[in-house]
This record gives structure tokens, sequence and C-alpha cells, in this order.
């Protein structure tokens, strides 16, 4: 096997490891929280997928603490969705290259 | 190399410095060869024949010696790296699409083939031999306002040698060797042969042979000629 092939193939294990890790840390992530407007006031919701339905979970009045905390989960939920389908698009960009001839 | 991943790799450098943990580690594998280009500056030396996988090694010479308790996953969390536990040992490997962070300390004695834990930083390392090699002899390079640590190149360099011919996969002692002669040629060219001598010099003979073994295989005559030809002779 030449150089780059070599070292592709060791990066299409790495990614395909990473895939997993970020579809696991994804699920760890339970739900979001969002505000409703009701009336005058706000309610604020977890909202969990579960299955095909979501739900919509009353978590009654919580401290600014708790906001930051789901805002800062939100924040990191984003940013590993986005990482996955990086690194889903190099699994496939590695996965063409490998298919090609290496010089020897 | 993307300017993406060396961003990242200074971000990861800037926060474990500022954790107060960079001065416990010692940055090798093949970013250690694009740091070098800081030391070999003025020279021609290019960090081309390191072929960089995204892995970024960071040696941990003494464990015992660490003294800031840094959860290191939670401190690299918000920047996308995700813990992935490799093999059914459970090696801790950081990971993110750019850059894979892994730790490494000295394997003494018997060895172990299971991970050496650091819980003061929430992870664990791979334990492998010669690494002693590769802490025994360091340089600091300055980056921004702080400094990182790098094994000497004549000590990067030779150990390449040694294990490149110990790899079970070609394209990975082919990528070794390559590296290996690309430093010590740039080291030749900035005048430090005697410290390539040294270096050689100061490793067991059993060490020493497999170096004179991987320049031949190499064939590295120049390099050759350079280190103690009259030992060299008299062990054949």
């Amino acid at each position: 096997m030449g150089v780059i092939k070599g070292v592709l193939k060791e990066e299409l294990e790495n990614s395909r490891d990473m895939l997993k890790g970020y579809d696991r840390e994804i699920a760890k992530i339970k739900g979001c929280l969002i505000r409703k407007k009701i009336g005058k006031r706000y309610y604020y919701y977890l909202v969990k997928r579960q299955g095909k339905k979501v739900k919509f979970i009353y978590k009654g009045p919580i401290s600014e603490q708790v906001k930051k905390a789901y805002a800062e989960q939100r924040k990191i939920l984003n940013k590993y969705k986005k990482l996955l389908s990086q690194v889903k698009d190099q699994i496939k960009f590695i996965k063409r290259a490998l298919r090609g001839k290496e010089a020897a | 190399m993307e300017k993406k991943q060396r961003e990242l790799c200074l971000e990861i450098l800037r926060r474990f410095n500022k954790a107060g943990i960079l001065k416990d580690f010692i940055l090798i594998g093949s970013w250690s060869a694009y740091f070098y280009n800081e030391y070999f500056s003025g020279t021609a030396y290019l960090d081309r024949a390191a072929l960089k996988t995204r892995d970024i090694d960071f040696l941990i010479h003494d464990p015992t010696k660490i003294r800031h308790d840094v959860n290191v996953p939670d401190l690299l969390r918000d920047l996308g790296f995700v813990v992935i536990y490799k093999g059914n040992k459970g090696y801790i490997k950081l990971e993110h699409p750019d850059l894979l962070l892994e730790f490494l300390v000295l394997e003494k004695g018997m060895g172990i083939d299971k991970p050496f834990p650091l819980p003061k930083l929430g992870i664990n390392a791979v334990a492998l031999r010669f690494l002693s090699f590769l802490s025994s002899n360091t340089i600091k390079i300055k980056i921004e306002d702080f400094y990182v640590t790098l094994p000497h190149p004549a000590n990067f360099a030779l150990h390449k040698l040694i294990i490149f011919q110990r790899r079970l996969r070609q394209d990975k002692a082919i990528k070794d060797k390559n590296i290996a002669i690309e430093i010590l040629k740039s080291l030749i060219d900035k005048g430090e042969t005697s410290i390539i001598k040294q270096v050689f010099n100061s490793i067991p003979k059993k060490w020493q042979k497999k170096v004179i073994k991987g320049l031949e295989e190499a064939k590295e005559k120049e390099i050759l000629n350079l280190l103690d030809k009259m030992k060299h002779d008299k062990e054949i």
C-alpha cells in the first residue's frame, strides 16, 4: 500500500469512529429549552424528540443559571451537528480518494 | 496545512497553557515536525516530508508531576472535541474532524497492555517504548506568548529511524523514514552535525545499531559518514 493510501485508510477509520462519537454525544443531549409567550407571560418548555413525536415538557419557573446551561448545551449541540456533517463529508471524500490509483 | 487545522492546534496549546498543563506535555509526532520550522528558520527546512495525519500526540514525561486538576475533555468540549474509546481496552482519544489528540506516557519495566490512567486530566494514556529518548533532550519553541516543549530534532529524527523498522505498516514506516532523513539533513544544513553525533553516542549500542541499519536501508551515505564510522565498522 502506498503512503498516501495508508494515511487515508487510517483517516477513514478515525472518521468512522468520530461519526459514532458525535452520534453518541448528540443523543446524550436531551432536548432544548424553548420559551413560549402565552398571554403576557413567558413559559419555558423542554422540547424532546421521542421517536416520531416531539414532546413539550413544562419546566415551570427556571433560574437564569439553568437557562444559561441550556443555552450552552444548545450551542454545543449545534456545533456537534455541524461537525457531524463535516465528518460525513470527510468519509465520502476519503472513500472516493481511496478508489483512485496512487503512483508508485 | 490547512489554516483551520493550525488555528485549532494553536487554540489547544493556548488552553493547555492557560490551564497550566502545557509545561507537563511534550509535543511529539508529526506536529513537532511542523513546529520545527521555527527551529530551522534560516535553513531550507520544510516539513514537506511530514505527511500529516490529524493526530497530535502529547507525551507526558512524568505524570506524577502534574499539579493542576484539569479535565481535558471538558476543556476542549466547546471546540467540538468528543471522547472516543479506542479498542477493547478503552484508550482515550479526543477527536475533532480537523484534529485527533492522543496522550502517551513512557513504558517502564515489563510494560502494561492497558491504558495508563491520568485522573488529574480526566483521560488515559498509551504507554510506549523508546519515548524516553524523546523526552531526554528537549527544546522550547516560542509560540505567541508561551512556550511549547518539543523533542530535540536530533532525538526526534534518530527515534524515527529506530521505530520505522518496528512498524508493521509499510506506509507508516516510509513516512517515519522520510521525516527522519529530512530533519537530519536540515540539522546538517544548520551546522549541527556535532549534536547528531552527540545524541547518537548517548544512546545504547543496540539502538545505535538500529539507527545505522535504518540509514543503510535508506541509503543515506552522507549521514552515515557523519556518525561514528569506526564504531560501526567494529560492529559489522
